[in-house]
């Protein structure tokens, strides 16, 4: 062996011990594409040691006759007194038509104005004779008149304010093609700031019509500790409750909307920040994937309100799921649906929607019940580019040894959605309250939301999105301020082995109340249990807080007293430990 | 020209031989010589300069009356020869003689006679070749103004009488030359600072200028064997004759004639400057340069030569001038004719005598080839510029301002930090001062510079081997590796540096190694005095790889990491090979020199040491690569370039060394595949984050694999033509081998050139700032920051401070970052604030980033996603979304679109940098987050101009000026020559009353302690400057250049010298001791004159002529 023979021996088992090591090392670790974030994906209370708490309230109307009266209420659930501000952006309908959009920006103002003018009556005249047309065949002559006219003197009113206010939409000086604001050529409202005092335990409501005059009026609150806002919006048609966005996204998405003659569908882009957003919106009706001109490139200019009148671009549909993208920037997106009473269900009612972030995986309702006309729908929308795989199961309520029914199975395209009527199906019991788990089971996620009508004059429609998340903790900033509807919350417990243990405190006047018949409510695994607060807590004013040892998923419902609701919809996120509903086991067959 | 009458035949002679371990063939051919020679009265005195085999035994056979001195320690000819001043009485006649020249019988009588005769202060014979006794090789020697010695023999003429008799010359060649005693103790004797060739021509002028002539007769014959050929190479003559040459003219050339003479010396100089440059000779150049740097070293002992030469000066220059031949083109045709300068100084015939390696066609033709390749490669990055992107940063600060960060002990970057600044802000600001409005080209020198420079450290790394093809080889290999043109292209200056850097270690370490073929050039060669510098000492070896080192480091910090891996892979590579010889030396300097070179970076080695968990920081490990894999390492695809399987070639070639190498070929590149071993092993580690401990970056950690793979290339070329070619005609597996290595190297180049085709090296072709202008002028004008976030591989500036994974932050002043920003280490002072305040917004506690943000005076907050603004990069290396979705989501930061490569936000909430506030509520607020509720906006900017490391400007009375500048009691504000108090604004920041207002300056007052840190770290720059330069050009030696005894003329300088040596001769021939060299002690008889026909005798004396 010579002197060469142990350089190359050692060189070469280095060299390849370390090749070895290196290749064989190169795992990439998988990451989960639908992690979902409390407080990003889901309204969440702020953790403790927040510095400030933002909360976006984007949809409502602050003008004179307005359809969305818009009222936002912050509650400060901890045990310092909290400061702070309710920033209010007045903001107003789009009135860019295609053609216009064709044109392009270059549109001088004049020019604006008057195709504004041109749209507005041709709008007029058309809707009119469609309404006519439908009416004669489908409806009584009196409501629908009666119907039609207090609609057309809303819009009217709507269109009108916003006309007359003669300022941009954004309230940081910055104006959109074809807006109100520029066609007068004025400059928009400035904001307006109000400051904000919460004791601890402490609720402050706040009509945003009292600070400011617009067709739309947004709010951003901002506070110096953990607050929750929730915000009610009011109309002629009915009324609706909801959180407020815990965050501004780039990416927003709806699955159910309905443009039909008797349906207005107002989507509301609230731009919070100093920069202005460009967004692209992607409609999905049952005529497929529409991709509108002037939804494309819509800029959201900084601190601008935006009310965009999906109807003007997609016309009687009962369907219309959609996603709303922003080029740059983050905006905050929530929907106003409303429902006359004159179509084929007679719906009639006003809900207010915030749209959600990011499909995710699992989704889940509290709160359900077929039966006294009512009408229950699941919408699940796939706004990824993969087919969905997705089971909506229905988990009953009453531990009367019945078993749950087997999954509504659904194939999902991309971009498409799947309606279930649980009213045309007999696997959902009736006159039982039950929850719904939607779950994707190939890992694409979707967007689910659950719609809840009432027919008749007295009727309501509630919609909205369901939990993503199960909470140990859920908080409420208000039970709705209709003292004569009947408010209960549900506690929907997904685990399928573990009965959770549900307490709720209630917070009236800044005063904490927990009836002991609220305390250690026993939820059985995957079963659900009605929370009341009675007598002197049954009031518009309550605040409530709701805690469990294990995660559940809490949903308020508030409906009018002959039955017909008015919102039914989660509570906020309380604890920072959240658990996302897709992992949590949950039972959905049949056992 | 008339003998004198009556004189004395026979005056006393003493022939001095100096000698040491001469050839013993030509040394008894000498002695025999003198034993023949017919003259009666003359002894011979040999002494012997450090041989290592005594002589004495040889001198007592032939020479019996001879004496030996055994000299200690070779100190050169001159200095050696001047010891007969110490030693001998009662001659009046010196002749000095080489040990190489064998002198004709009646050679000693004719010069004596000539010297009687004739008055005659120095003559010298004819000298003849050794071999060949007809064949001339001098007859004495002209001399133009400026010291050339012109001889008057053609190389190889042939001995026709042509020459033949007696005449009067300016210089008698050194070989067996007589010179009078008198005038050679009145002159001084020989220059000692002259250790070998240029001592005649000192000692013929000086003779002239002492009024002595200087003659040459034919009737003496001596045969010289000019051994000096055989130990010195062309070069190392060239070298010698220039220095000694031009210290003959400063000595011995009256200051009014050195006005006129001095700058046709400097034409000359300039003229080899150009003429070697032209000639691809770089180093004849620096030689020329150096010899008035090594004569400038020796100012001292010039200065008291001068004087000494004023004062025994009986012919004033004017009448010397008329002696020399004027001109100074016509001589030089004429010596170039004749064959130049060196070779007449040994123009024997011999494998030495050109300029070892020589340049052949081909290896001339592939270096061209090379910078061709490399500036037709760089060609739009000379013409336009290099990009400002990652740490390539702009060179936009202000020179002062440098300075002024170096000095000062506060670095600006982030918030503001007692820190010190990297000596290279220091250096910098000298580096631009100097080049005043060309920082565009210094910034391209730097940067560009890199490449070639790695790539000449590569050529000079195997010089020793001794050809130029190895050479080449080396170099070629280098330009191959992909690491420059990848640095370049992702910005890493750091990379760029330490592929400078490498190959410099590598040879430093090397030769400390002092293991073949890295051994000094001369150790051990026949011959009295060094024709190159002394062998290095294992000190001057630790300063010179330290100075090495803190040169890297200047811009590469992690370089002491670089020292270490070099000097772990060579010694991993030594045991290997079973050759641990120079090992512990490897080890003394590396580690020696690792402490000087954080000796040399001084401040901040101190405060690494008070605080080690920095290091990590410093060492830029947060700058981690994209997890390669062992093969992407092995073929630095650490970029563009170096995709399999070409990228492979490299390694490959690299391998022949170990498969066909013998001998130190074998050795080294064992050592070699050592040193790339342990800097792959440690890159690997670094990529797949198998250690915890801080590791520098991947293509810092990388450079020295690459010099150690061409350090193997150029080996294996000399494995081929040491141990492959001529070995066998078989094409065997050698051969086949080689051919693959062959084939490998040139596979290995292809996709350099094909890069080259760009002209930018793949690097971007703009950078950010040309989409940041506005920003620029917005913090011109007024002052706050830019805070950056994202990829360390995309920031530019490099890499800040970490802050989550895959993101770093960092501030800058500026549009971009620039210098000061450089090499940010860990986050001090309350930098770490910006992190936390980050960490609030992507927590989800804050939407007012702005607000929490804006006291630090941040007004920008940039998020780069490429190197490059679009379209000039198209990798994305984008942040998390959660940062970009966090900022997003800040109601206070307002998007700025200018390049989707780009994320940009106005922080409307911002304060500038310094600003007036009409209260000062708030202030008392220390957490990050309670900021929140302060809102400075709209606060007033006052103190714009900038001044060192502070401001000044005008401030209105009773307010406050709050600076968004870390706290510290050091920072004062002074207002209408009023000291105002300081508080702590917001817990980290500075506010100060304005008083009465008026003019204001703000300023930091640097500490005693680190102003005298900062003057010991220039100290020892200097110092490890003279002594690199010492080492470079030589070292002024301790001894007066001129030696007088007592009685005689000279200056009072000319004392000293080592009166040590005198107490160790070893004397041979009989004697006992020093007091029993052949006769009496005379005691001091300097002054006497020798008595006539009376023997000379061989005395110790000590240098004040007494008896030892």
């Amino acid at each position: 062996m010579t002197r060469r023979t142990p350089v190359l021996a050692a060189l070469l088992v280095v060299v390849g011990a370390a090749v070895v090591a290196s290749e064989g090392g190169d795992e990439t670790p998988t990451v989960r594409s639908g992690d979902a974030q409390p407080g990003v994906h889901m309204p969440a209370a702020p953790p403790g040691d927040v510095v400030a708490s933002t909360w976006y309230c984007a949809a409502g109307t602050a003008g004179a006759g307005g359809f969305a009266d818009h009222t936002v209420v912050v509650f400060n659930p901890g045990d310092e007194p909290v400061d702070g501000t309710i920033t209010v952006y007045a903001g107003a309908l789009d009135r860019r038509t295609p053609d216009e959009e064709a044109d392009g920006a270059s549109d001088d103002q004049e020019g604006s104005e008057a195709r504004g003018q041109e749209r507005s009556s041709d709008d007029t005249s058309d809707d009119t004779s469609a309404d006519d047309a439908e009416r004669s065949s489908d409806e009584t002559s009196d409501d629908t008149s009666a119907d039609d006219a207090e609609r057309s003197s809303d819009e009217t009113s709507d269109d009108t304010s916003g006309d007359d206010a003669g300022a941009g939409a954004g309230g940081g000086g910055g104006g959109i093609i074809g807006s109100p604001w520029e066609g007068s050529g004025g400059e928009a409202p400035a904001p307006v700031v109000d400051d904000l005092s919460l004791p601890p335990g402490g609720r402050v409501d706040v009509r945003l019509a009292d600070l400011i005059d617009a067709p739309l009026a947004a709010a951003l609150v901002e506070a110096a500790g953990p607050v929750v806002v929730e915000h009610q919006v009011e109309g002629p048609k009915g009324r609706d409750v909801g959180a407020c966005a815990s965050t501004a996204a780039p990416e927003w998405h709806l699955a159910w909307g309905a443009t039909t003659r008797d349906a207005r569908e107002l989507l509301v882009l609230f731009n919070p920040f100093p920069s202005a957003a460009t967004v692209d919106i992607v409609l999905t009706t049952d005529d497929g994937i529409r991709q509108p001109v002037r939804y494309q490139g819509l800029p959201v200019p900084g601190g601008g309100v935006v009310g965009l009148d999906v109807g003007d671009d997609v016309t009687r549909k009962e369907q219309v799921a959609l996603s709303v993208r922003t080029r740059s920037g983050s905006i905050v997106v929530e929907q106003l649906q409303q429902f006359d009473g004159s179509g084929r269900h007679e719906t009639r009612g006003l809900a207010v929607v915030l749209a959600v972030p990011q499909p995710l995986e699992a989704w889940g309702f509290a709160t359900g019940r077929l039966g006294g006309g009512r009408r229950e729908q699941i919408v699940v929308y796939n706004p990824t580019d993969e087919r969905a795989e997705v089971d909506v199961s229905v988990r009953p309520s009453g531990g009367d040894g019945r078993e749950p029914p087997p999954p509504f199975g659904l194939t999902i395209r991309a971009g498409g959605y799947e309606v279930i009527d649980y009213g045309e199906d007999e696997r959902v019991p009736r006159d039982v309250g039950h929850a719904t788990v939607v779950r994707s089971r190939n890992g694409v996620p979707v967007v689910a939301e659950r719609v809840l009508s009432f027919p008749g004059s007295a009727g309501d429609i509630a919609a909205g999105t369901g939990a993503t998340f199960a909470d140990r903790s859920w908080l409420f900033a208000t039970r709705g301020s209709d003292d004569d509807a009947v408010a209960f919350l549900v506690a929907y417990n997904p685990d399928r082995d573990r009965p959770a243990r549900v307490s709720a405190t209630g917070y009236v006047d800044g005063e904490a109340v927990a009836p002991d018949e609220l305390q250690d409510v026993e939820v059985p695994p995957g079963g659900r249990a009605e929370l009341r607060f009675e007598g002197d807590l049954d009031t518009g004013d309550l605040a409530a807080v709701i805690d469990s040892d294990l995660p559940i998923v809490v949903e308020r419902s508030l409906e009018n007293a002959d039955g017909g609701g008015q919102a039914v919809g989660p509570g906020i996120l309380g604890d920072e430990e959240a658990v996302p509903l897709a992992d949590v086991d949950v039972a959905l067959e049949p056992r | 020209m008339e003998p004198r009458a009556g004189a004395v035949l026979t005056p006393p002679v003493v022939v001095v031989v100096v000698s040491r371990d001469p050839v013993v063939d030509r040394f008894d051919a000498l002695l025999r010589a003198l034993a023949d020679q017919d003259y009666p009265n003359f002894r011979v005195l040999v002494i012997d300069a450090g041989s290592r085999e005594d002589a004495t035994a040889r001198v007592a056979d032939v020479l019996p009356d001879a004496r030996v001195l055994r000299l200690d320690d070779d100190d050169g000819y001159g200095a050696s020869a001047n010891r007969v001043l110490d030693f001998v009485e009662g001659a009046e006649l010196y002749v000095f003689s080489h040990d190489d020249v064998a002198p004709e019988p009646d050679a000693l009588s004719a010069l004596v006679e000539v010297a009687i005769g004739y008055e005659a202060g120095i003559v010298g014979p004819k000298l003849v070749a050794w071999d060949d006794p007809n064949h001339l090789l001098q007859v004495g020697m002209a001399s133009d103004r400026i010291g050339t010695a012109l001889p008057f023999v053609e190389p190889g003429e042939l001995d026709q009488a042509q020459h033949d008799g007696l005449r009067e010359v300016f210089v008698v060649p050194g070989a067996f030359t007589l010179v009078r005693a008198d005038l050679f103790e009145r002159i001084g004797g020989f220059d000692e600072s002259v250790t070998l060739l240029g001592d005649d021509v000192s000692l013929s002028w000086r003779a002239r200028v002492a009024g002595a002539s200087v003659l040459v007769t034919s009737d003496a014959t001596v045969r010289h064997a000019q051994a000096l050929a055989e130990r010195c190479d062309r070069r190392e003559r060239t070298r010698l004759a220039d220095r000694h040459r031009l210290r003959a003219l400063l000595m011995c050339t009256g200051v009014p004639r050195l006005v006129l003479v001095l700058p046709q010396a400097v034409l000359v100089t300039l003229g080899q400057v150009v003429a070697g440059l032209a000639t691809g000779r770089a180093g004849r150049a620096a030689d020329a340069v150096g010899a008035w740097v090594w004569n400038l070293q020796r100012i001292r002992s010039l200065l008291a030569a001068r004087r000494h030469v004023a004062s025994i000066r009986r012919v004033p220059d004017r009448h010397i001038a008329k002696a020399q031949v004027r001109g100074i083109i016509g001589p030089r045709l004429q010596l170039r004719r004749l064959g130049g300068e060196a070779r007449l100084a040994a123009s024997r015939p011999g494998a030495h005598e050109d300029d070892p390696p020589a340049w052949s066609p081909a290896t001339a033709f592939v270096w061209v080839a090379l910078v061709a390749v490399l500036a037709f490669g760089s060609r739009h990055l000379l013409t336009r510029g290099v990009p400002a992107i990652g740490e390539l940063v702009p060179f936009d600060d202000d020179p002062g301002a440098l300075l002024a960060e170096w000095a000062s002990g506060w670095r600006t970057t982030g918030l503001g930090s007692a820190r010190a600044a990297p000596t290279a802000v220091g250096v910098l600001g000298i580096l631009t001062t100097l080049a005043g409005g060309a920082t565009g080209l210094l910034r391209t020198v730097l940067t560009l510079g890199m490449i070639p420079l790695g790539i000449v450290g590569a050529h000079r790394l195997l010089r020793p081997a001794g050809s130029r093809r190895v050479q080449v080889a080396a170099a070629v290999a280098y330009a191959a590796v992909p690491l420059p043109y990848n640095a370049l292209g992702a910005g890493r200056w750091t990379g760029l540096v330490a592929y400078a850097g490498a190959p410099w270690l590598i040879g430093r370490l090397a030769r400390a190694m002092g293991a073949a073929p890295f051994t000094p050039g001369v150790a051990g060669a026949p011959g009295v005095g060094s024709c190159a510098p002394a062998p290095w000492s294992a000190r001057q070896h630790v300063v010179a790889v330290g100075a090495a080192t803190a040169l890297v480091g200047l811009l590469v910090p992690a370089a002491p990491v670089l020292l270490g891996v070099v000097a772990v892979g060579l010694l991993l590579g030594s045991v290997l090979a079973a050759d641990t010889a120079g090992v512990r030396r490897l080890l003394a300097v590396a580690l020696g020199g690792l402490v000087v070179a954080l000796a040399l970076h001084l401040p901040t080695t101190l405060g690494l040491l008070q605080a080690p968990g920095r290091i990590g920081a410093w060492l830029g490990v947060d700058h981690r690569g994209d997890g390669l894999a062992a093969l992407d390492l092995l073929r630095f695809d650490t970029g563009a370039l170096g995709a399999a399987p070409l990228g492979f070639a490299l390694v490959v070639a690299a391998v022949l060394p170990l498969l066909v190498g013998r001998s130190w070929r074998l050795t080294w590149s064992a050592r070699a595949w050592g040193v790339a071993v342990v800097a792959w092993g440690l890159a690997l580690a670094a990529e797949q984050g198998w250690t915890g401990v801080p590791l520098p970056p991947t293509d810092v950690l990388l450079a020295p694999a690459a010099a150690a793979l061409a350090l193997a290339v150029g080996l294996g070329v000399a494995a081929l033509d040491a141990d492959v070619a001529g070995r066998s005609s078989r094409f065997g597996f050698r051969r086949t081998v080689s051919g693959i290595a062959v084939v490998a190297l040139v596979a290995a180049v292809v996709p350099v050139v094909a890069a080259a085709l760009d002209g930018w090296w793949k690097a971007p072709r703009g950078d950010y700032a040309g989409v940041l202008g506005f920003v620029e002028g917005d913090l011109d004008e007024v002052p706050s920051r830019v805070l950056w976030l994202g990829d360390p591989e995309v920031l530019p500036g490099g890499p800040g401070w970490a802050w989550r994974d895959d993101v770093t932050y960092a501030t800058s002043l500026t549009g971009l970052r620039g210098v000061r920003d450089l090499w940010s280490g860990d986050a001090a002072g309350a930098t770490p604030r910006i992190a936390e305040a980050l960490d609030l917004a992507v927590g989800h506690r804050t939407t007012r980033l702005g607000r929490l943000l804006g006291p630090m005076g941040v007004r920008y907050v940039a998020v780069p996603q490429r190197l490059a603004p679009s379209p000039y990069s198209d990798e994305v290396r984008p942040v998390p979304a959660e940062v970009t979705d966090a900022l997003g989501a800040q109601l206070d930061l307002e998007e700025v679109r200018v390049d989707e490569a780009l994320v940009l936000y106005r922080n409307t909430a911002f304060a500038p940098v310094r600003s007036l506030l009409s209260d000062d509520d708030g202030l008392d607020v220390t957490s990050v987050a309670g900021v929140q509720g302060v809102d400075l906006t709209g606060a007033f900017p006052v103190l714009i101009d900038r001044r060192g490391q502070g401001a000044a400007g005008t401030l209105p009375p009773e307010q406050t000026l709050y600076d968004a500048t870390t706290a510290s009691e050091r920072w004062r504000l002074e207002v209408g020559g009023e000291v105002q108090e300081r508080a702590t604004a917001f817990g980290w920041a500075n506010a100060y009353r304005t008083g009465g207002g008026g003019e204001a300056e703000l300023s930091y007052r640097t500490s005693p302690a680190y102003r005298l840190v900062l003057a010991v770290q220039v100290g020892l720059w200097a110092l490890a400057l003279v002594v690199v330069l010492r080492m470079r050009f030589g070292g002024e030696p301790p001894t007066p250049s001129l030696r007088t005894r007592p009685g005689a003329e000279r200056s009072p300088d000319a004392h000293g010298g080592r009166p040590g040596r005198l107490e160790s001769p070893t004397v041979g021939s009989g004697a006992e001791g020093p007091g029993a060299l052949g006769g009496p002690a005379v005691g001091p008889g300097g002054d006497a004159p020798p008595s006539e026909a009376a023997d000379p005798e061989l005395v110790p004396t000590t240098r004040s002529g007494r008896p030892a």
